[in-house]
Order: C-alpha cells, then structure tokens, then sequence
C-alpha cells in the first residue's frame, strides 16, 4: 500500500504541473501511465530486453505520444480538450482489451518483478527514490522560467502569448512531461505488480488522480503528495466499501472545492496561520513569507 | 535601403486593405493605416466600429482575412502572437487582461522572462531594475508583492501598462482604451508614462480611446473608424471639423 500510495504521488505530481500549473485538463494521465507499463512488459517478453531497458522505452514512447497528442489537443478549449484526451484514452484502453493476442487483453500481461521477488519492502524504497526525484523534477520546473510560462497559461492564455510567450511549444512541452512522470511510474509499477490488465485504463482511474490532487491542492506543490497518500489510505481502509467509494470522493471533491479551493495544503496553511498568530514564536516555520526580490 | 513600403524615415506600422470578418459582418474593411516613427496616434470611432478588432489584427490575437501589416517594413500578418511581441510590439487590452494568481513584480517579468526564450540574455539585475523602475512610474511598486487579481481596475491598467513595456525591444505599443473606467490620478500617471516613455525612449503608440481630452493633450494625430473603414485622419481640429466624422458620431 506505501509502495501504491507513492506511484500514485508521481502520477498526481505530474498531473498537477498539466492540469493546476498550466490550466491544461487532460483525462489520459492514467492511459500515459499504462503505456509506459505495456510498453515495457511486452519488449520484455517479446524482445528481451532488459527491464530498466524496456522502462526507458516507455518512457520515451509515452513522451513521443504526449508530443504527439498534444500536438493535436492543445489547441483546443478546455472542454474539448478534455474530451479529445478522454477519447484518447479510451481508444488505447480498448485496443489493450482487444489485441489480446499480443496484450492477452482481461487475461493479463505477466511482466517480470523488477527485484526478482513480489516482496513490497525493495519497492518501497524504489517509489520512495521515484517519488522524490518526481518531486525534484517538479520544483525545478515550477521554480524555473518554465514555471512562469506555466502560470502565466494558465491565468490568462492570450494574454501570455501577446507577451511573448510562446504558449503552445510550452502547453505541449508540459504534455510531454507529465506523461513522462506517468509513464515512470507505470513502468516501475507494472514490474511490482508482475500482473498488467486493462482495467487501470479505465475512467476511473483517471478520476482518483483528480480527486487525489483536488482534495491535496491544485496548483499548490505539496497538494498532489498530500492528497495522493490522504486518498489512497483512505480508499484502503473503506475497501469494504467496494464502488460506493467513488461517491465519498466525488462529495469530498465537491465539498473541498467549495470551501478549500487549495485543498488539504489550504487548510494546513490556515492552521497554520491561525497557530502562529496565537503563539509568534512559531510564525517563521508555520507562516514563512511568500517571496524574495 | 529603400524599400517600397518604409523603411528609413518611412512608416513604423502599415496596413494595406487590411480586412477581418465575422460572418457576414466585416469588422475591419480595407483599412489602410499609417504610423510613423515615435508618433503618439489616436483612433477613434464610435462604438463597434472595428478598433478593437484592428488591435487584435496588429497583435495577432486575429488572423485577417485580407491585406497585409507591416512593422518596420517587414510582414508580420502570419506571424504569431508571440512572435509579433519579439519584433517589438506590446499590447494592452480594454478589458485588463492580467496573470491573477502572480504578483504585481511576476506579472511584469514575464515578457522578460520571455524574451529569454527566444534567446535574449539580459542579466536578471538589469531586468529586475528596469521592472522595478516601470513599477515606481506607474505608481505599483509599493504593491509589488501583491497578486495581481486583488488589484483595483485603474490598477490593473496601470499593470498591463508597466508590463507592456517590459517587452524588449519596444517599437510599437497598442492600448486599447486606457483612460476607460480609471480614476482622474491614474489617467494622468497613464498620460505621463506615455509622453515619458515616448520622449526617453522614443517608443511608438496607438491608442484607442474615447477620452477625447486625453488624446487631445497626447496625440497630434488621430485616425478616425467608422463601421470597420478609416474615414478620416488628422489634426484634432481638423477632425473636428470633418463631415463624414461628424455624421459617423452623430449619427445618420
Ligand atoms: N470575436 C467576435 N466575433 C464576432 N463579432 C465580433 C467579434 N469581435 C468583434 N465583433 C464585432 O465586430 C464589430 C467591431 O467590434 P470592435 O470590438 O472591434 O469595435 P470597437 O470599435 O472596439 O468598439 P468599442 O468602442 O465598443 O470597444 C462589432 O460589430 C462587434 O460586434
Ligand atoms: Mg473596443
């Protein structure tokens, strides 16, 4: 469950760069994540390759198609974007259920553990290392001039461009690179799993990653590491609870967006603020200043 | 060196036949307009007569449908957006259109920020010190810190403004309706960054505006829409005096 927790920290990290920093909602991070995963597990069976070798590949495929479909997309307003994206994803989903001959479809696609063993504790540490490098890539971005580009996108698009900035080269290379923090974690994922089928292509997979980095905090940096962990010990401890799960978090987004639009990361802030208002000696951890010269 | 259409001592900005249509609607039709080096120039026009549309067209928010634009005698109708900005052309829009959710001091680095990807390298010192002086004619540095969205109206034009100039090299600044909704003080802070930058500088505008007061004080020039056509150009008084503005305004 850590281990999940924190691929699931990687895909909300790089949903939030598209979706939060860039305005940008695409519905098929979990499908970038999936071909990373099948990419892999096929040239591992099919081609021999190496494991670390047919995870790069992924990688580079998820990122050639992310360039390519964005490409094609990020023209497009917000509505049809995600439209094109969801339809996107559920054209892949399909074709992995129907060339079982090749993908083995709902059967499933065995790929070999990384480690040699299903034992979680060396894949522990593995999505821990993920994890904070996601996490490092992430920073540098948003803290670099790429991250201005990002945020100014988002805020006002033409607005961006009348500036300079060129704003489909950036939206798109923000595509390319969320699917490739995707497409790293359902490479390292499938060779944990040691079983690939379909089903994580669905809809709803996509939607937990929404709900994980809405609930965390859109648009913040720690909101997708917050809420990811937050969503994913939650979604275990109601399993019992099966589908009806999806609901809860459908209210919990709702409620969330209403009243804390930074999510979970809002409401520490809040806390925090309110703490360090009471007791000073603790304002310079709980309330650190927002910006340099 | 000398070109048919500019070039030395010729037209900043020319249009010829330049031409937007919305449907059956032709927002801007044929228009010819001339401005020259380091002018200060008006437009004006009653409403919905094509100015905004025209601003759009210059700034490549708008692709025309006919007619071509020239900056410095070199086409610039294909271009993009952001590549119009790279060959020196700023904009403000009537409506300010700013980056909320940054600071007032980001908001103006951004074009900075920008022309470092088309390959421009200006220390950050020198950047920072140019957004901070822009900041202080415009009345903003104080709110620096502030996000942009908690701005009032005359403020966030005051932004657009600062930012517009941070836009390196600047040869053309388009605004559109500057002086609209903005208390007296700002209007005048807006008059004075005009002429300063202007005079120091020697950069280019077009203004849009209705303030007829304004463009009196800044403009010896104005050029004159009417239903997408330019109708008439020149002098105030002499503008003032022409039938087919008078008839435009008045009505038919
Ligand atoms: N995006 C658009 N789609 C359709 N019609 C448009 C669009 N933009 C402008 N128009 C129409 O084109 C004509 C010119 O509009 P424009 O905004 O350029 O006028 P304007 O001179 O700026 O007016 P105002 O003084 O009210 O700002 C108007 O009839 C307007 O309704
Ligand atoms: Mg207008």
């Amino acid at each position: 469950m850590l281990a999940t927790s924190l691929y699931y920290v990687i895909l909300a990290i790089g949903w939030n760069l598209l979706a939060g920093y860039t305005g940008q909602f695409s519905l098929a991070h979990h499908t970038f994540a999936a071909i990373g995963a099948y990419t892999s597990a096929l040239l591992v069976q099919y081609a021999r390759v190496p494991i670390l070798v047919g995870i790069a590949l992924g990688v580079v495929l998820a990122a050639a198609i992310g360039y390519g479909l964005g490409t094609l997309c990020l023209r497009m307003r917000a509505i049809y974007l995600a439209l094109a994206t969801w339809a996107f994803a559920e054209s892949v989903r399909l074709l992995v259920t129907v060339e079982y001959g090749i993908t083995r479809g709902d059967l499933g696609l065995a790929a070999p553990f990384l480690f040699g063993t299903p034992r979680s504790t060396p894949y522990y540490y593995l999505f821990l290392g993920l994890a904070l490098g996601a996490m490092l890539a992430a920073w540098a971005i948003v803290d670099s001039r790429i991250g201005a580009y990002m945020r100014a996108i988002r805020d006002d698009e033409e607005a961006a461009a009348v500036m300079g900035v060129d704003t489909f080269k950036w939206k798109r290379f923000v595509f390319a690179t969320s699917a490739v923090f995707a497409a790293v974690a359902g490479g390292f994922q499938g060779h944990y799993l040691g079983l690939l089928s379909p089903t994580p292509m669905k809809f709803n997979e996509m939607a937990m990653v929404v709900v994980m980095v809405i609930v965390g905090g859109l648009r913040t940096f720690p909101g997708p590491i917050l809420g990811a962990v937050f969503i994913e010990v939650l979604s275990e401890l109601l399993r019992a609870w099966g589908e009806v799960r999806m609901v809860l978090f459908a209210l919990l987004v709702i409620v969330v967006a209403r009243a804390y639009p930074a999510g979970l990361v809002g409401i520490f802030r809040s806390a925090g603020g309110y703490l360090a208002a009471r007791v000073p000696a603790l304002a310079p951890v709980l309330a650190p200043r927002r910006l340099r010269d | 060196m000398t070109s048919v259409h500019g070039a030395p001592n010729g037209w900043l900005l020319e249009t010829r036949g330049l031409t937007k249509r919305f449907g059956g609607l032709v927002a801007v039709d044929s228009l010819p307009l001339a401005v020259g080096r380091g002018e200060v120039r008006g437009l004006i026009g009653p409403n919905g007569s094509g100015k905004t549309t025209t601003v759009n067209l210059l700034s490549g928010l708008y692709r025309a449908d006919a007619g071509e634009i020239r900056l410095r005698g070199e086409r610039i109708d294909r271009l993009r957006p952001h590549e119009i900005t790279g060959r020196g052309v700023a904009r403000t829009f009537q409506i300010p259109k700013l980056f909320g959710n940054m600071t007032v001091l980001e908001n103006v680095l951004v074009p900075a920020l920008a022309e470092l990807d088309r390959g421009g390298h200006r220390p950050m010192a020198e950047i920072l010190d140019r957004a901070r002086r822009l900041l202080e004619f415009v009345t903003l540095d104080r709110l620096r810190h502030a996000l942009a969205k908690e701005l009032s109206g005359g403020q966030s034009m005051l932004l657009q403004i600062a930012r517009g100039l941070m836009v390196r090299p600047i040869h053309l600044f388009l605004m559109d309706e500057p002086f609209a909704g903005v208390h007296p003080t700002i209007k005048d802070t807006i008059m004075e960054t005009i002429l300063r930058m202007n005079g120091e500088e020697g950069v280019t505008f077009l203004i849009v505006s209705h303030e007829m007061a304004a463009l009196r004080r800044l403009c010896p020039r104005v050029s004159v829409m009417h239903e997408g056509k330019l109708i008439a150009e020149g002098s105030f008084e002499e503008i003032a005096n022409h039938a087919a503005v008078l008839e435009a305004y008045l009505g038919r």
